[in-house]
């Protein structure tokens, strides 16, 4: 085959991959992305859709059998709202500090995810009453 | 002693400022004293840089609380390991760490260098020192380390339990020793570019510190994945959050340069994809920077200080626009010697390789921002793209595939 042409038909597949390769990557950045979401930004929740929630976890956290139920207010505000968890709880899980977990709005709680609740790691140590 | 720290700092920026203007001055005017004076500079601010560290670092050591930073993020009752650490806990200590690695390579660089590269070097040095202008712009004038506490407090408040782990010894080093290393090919590269002496030689001259910079910045990834895994709560190895996409990006453009090199030294092509692919992963490990520090992006790591965001991103910018317009005012000096006459060459594979990474880097870059694209157009924040459910997600070992000897298996283009 001609070399010019040879190098056209190569020019063409390459791109015509290319193009497919991210229409294929912008698809799917729509379809299988989740929102993130701070408590206060929580009340137009669809039911049934799932946001990253993350926010402070609030003082006053208990457990009910495998449930974990604790409220997650906005890093520097008041909003807050209260989450039911079940699966694998971090260590470092405790009030005050920042964590983000799957939720779905069920009425006027939030279910996590389970297994999908994970502390942050913060750089200043500030200490906050522990739970009681 | 904050006073001694204080003004070796507030020395570093005069110093960068006057070697820029030094080797820019030798390099057009050829005058060779004064491009040896730009790199005396360079020294100088090794020198300054390692003094306001070793303050610092002895404030921590001594749990000296008319620091601030020491206030803050240390205690009497932290262990001693762990006050040698907290220095770069902070984000004013891990600039000063950033800035001060990046004087310690330049001057190592410029001393291998020295007496060859003569028409690049007066231009590498300027590139370098512009790296460090602008850091110490951050720490002299955004993020000083050095502020006083008033009151004295008779304790800190220690450094947070969650760092507490062998790995912060050497984790966070580790990764600015390969982002700060990835700078001085990226500063040879524009030397070479605006000298348009775009041959081998800067590429030989740099391959160590390109090799040292792979090496260090995936010894930290490595640590890091190794912490979060021990560390209940953080995700596992890999959470493909921002931060730690942040530092695989420059390590998969650093892996595709490292490749693609050396078909431009056996072969002489590659040479604009090369000087793309040097300079895309400097940037990459500024940004890498910015994403852990700015706070510009929903993270598991919650070191974020929304005020430095704004110079990052007008010094990011600057350092795309101008790659940009150096590579494409150059392309004609970029001109490949030979043609990739067959598929199955070796030339051929290599490039495969080559574009896999960077799809991979593309990818991640794509999923780290695309809720910064998002809400920009729509208002609506969204996090980065999860790994399930993505036809190009990956592990971590998925990029050792094209990472493999394999290309040595073909021949090379006659």
């Amino acid at each position: 085959m001609d070399p010019n042409r040879k190098r056209r038909v190569r020019l063409v597949i390459a791109l015509t991959t290319a193009v497919l390769l991210a229409g294929a990557l912008v698809y799917t950045s729509f379809s299988a992305s989740s929102e993130t979401k701070k408590p206060s930004e929580l009340a137009s929740a669809t039911p049934g859709r799932t946001y990253k929630l993350t926010g402070k976890v609030e003082r006053g956290y208990r457990r009910e059998g495998d449930v974990l139920v604790f409220r997650v207010r906005d890093r520097d505000g008041t909003a807050s709202v209260p989450v039911r968890y079940t699966g694998v709880v971090p260590d470092p899980f405790r009030a005050g500090r920042e964590v983000v977990v799957d939720v779905r709005r069920q009425g006027a709680l939030f279910v996590g995810e389970r297994d999908s609740l994970v502390t942050k790691c913060p750089s200043k140590f500030k200490a906050e009453k522990q739970n009681a | 002693m904050v006073t001694l720290g204080r003004v070796c700092l507030v020395l570093a920026l005069p110093i960068a400022l006057y070697g820029i203007g030094a080797a820019v001055h030798g390099g057009r005017s050829g005058d060779r004293r004064w491009v040896d004076s730009a790199r005396r500079a360079v020294y100088a601010l090794a020198g300054v840089l390692t003094v306001a560290f070793v303050v610092l670092e002895a404030a921590f050591l001594r749990s000296d609380f008319s620091y601030e930073l020491v206030a803050t993020h240390s205690s009497t009752t932290t262990p001693a390991f762990y006050r040698a650490t907290a220095v770069w806990s902070s984000q004013e200590g891990s600039l000063l760490l950033w800035v001060w690695l990046l004087s310690l390579w330049s001057s190592l660089v410029l001393r291998l260098v020295r007496g060859r590269l003569r028409e690049i070097t007066p231009y590498a040095i300027a590139t370098l020192l512009g790296f460090a202008t602008f850091f110490a712009v951050l720490v002299v004038f955004l993020a000083n380390p050095f502020a006083q506490a008033s009151p004295v407090p008779l304790e800190g408040t220690g450094l947070s339990p969650l760092l507490r782990h062998p790995s912060m010894m050497i984790h966070p080093p580790m990764l600015y020793s390969g982002y700060t290393l990835f700078t001085i090919p990226f500063a040879f590269a524009v030397g070479a570019l605006l000298t348009r002496s775009v041959g081998m030689e800067w590429i030989r001259a740099t391959r160590r510190f390109t090799l040292a910079a792979w090496f260090f910045l995936g010894v930290g990834i490595l640590l890091g994945a190794r912490w979060s895994y021990t560390e209940l709560g953080w995700g596992g190895y890999w959470a493909w959050d921002p931060v730690e996409n942040a530092s695989l990006m420059p390590w998969l453009t650093g892996t595709a340069f490292l490749h693609s090199a050396m078909i431009q030294e056996r072969r002489g092509m590659l040479k604009v994809w090369n000087a793309s692919l040097v300079l895309a992963t400097g940037i990459l490990a500024v940004l890498g920077t910015f994403l852990v520090r700015s706070g510009i992006l929903e993270s598991i790591h919650a070191f974020g200080a929304s005020t430095l965001g704004v110079p990052f991103i007008v010094f990011i910018g600057i350092l795309v626009a101008g790659s940009v317009a150096l590579v494409v005012s150059r392309l004609g000096d970029l001109r490949s010697e030979h043609h990739l006459d067959s598929l199955l060459s070796r030339e051929s594979v290599f490039l495969l390789n080559n574009l896999v990474l960077v799809a991979l880097c593309f990818v991640i870059f794509w999923g780290t921002f695309f809720f910064v694209l998002i809400n920009t157009i729509a208002g609506v924040m969204r996090t980065p793209v999860a790994p399930t459910g993505c036809p190009f997600a990956m592990s971590p070992p998925d990029v050792l595939i094209p990472h493999s000897p394999v290309g040595f298996a073909f021949p090379s283009t006659q």
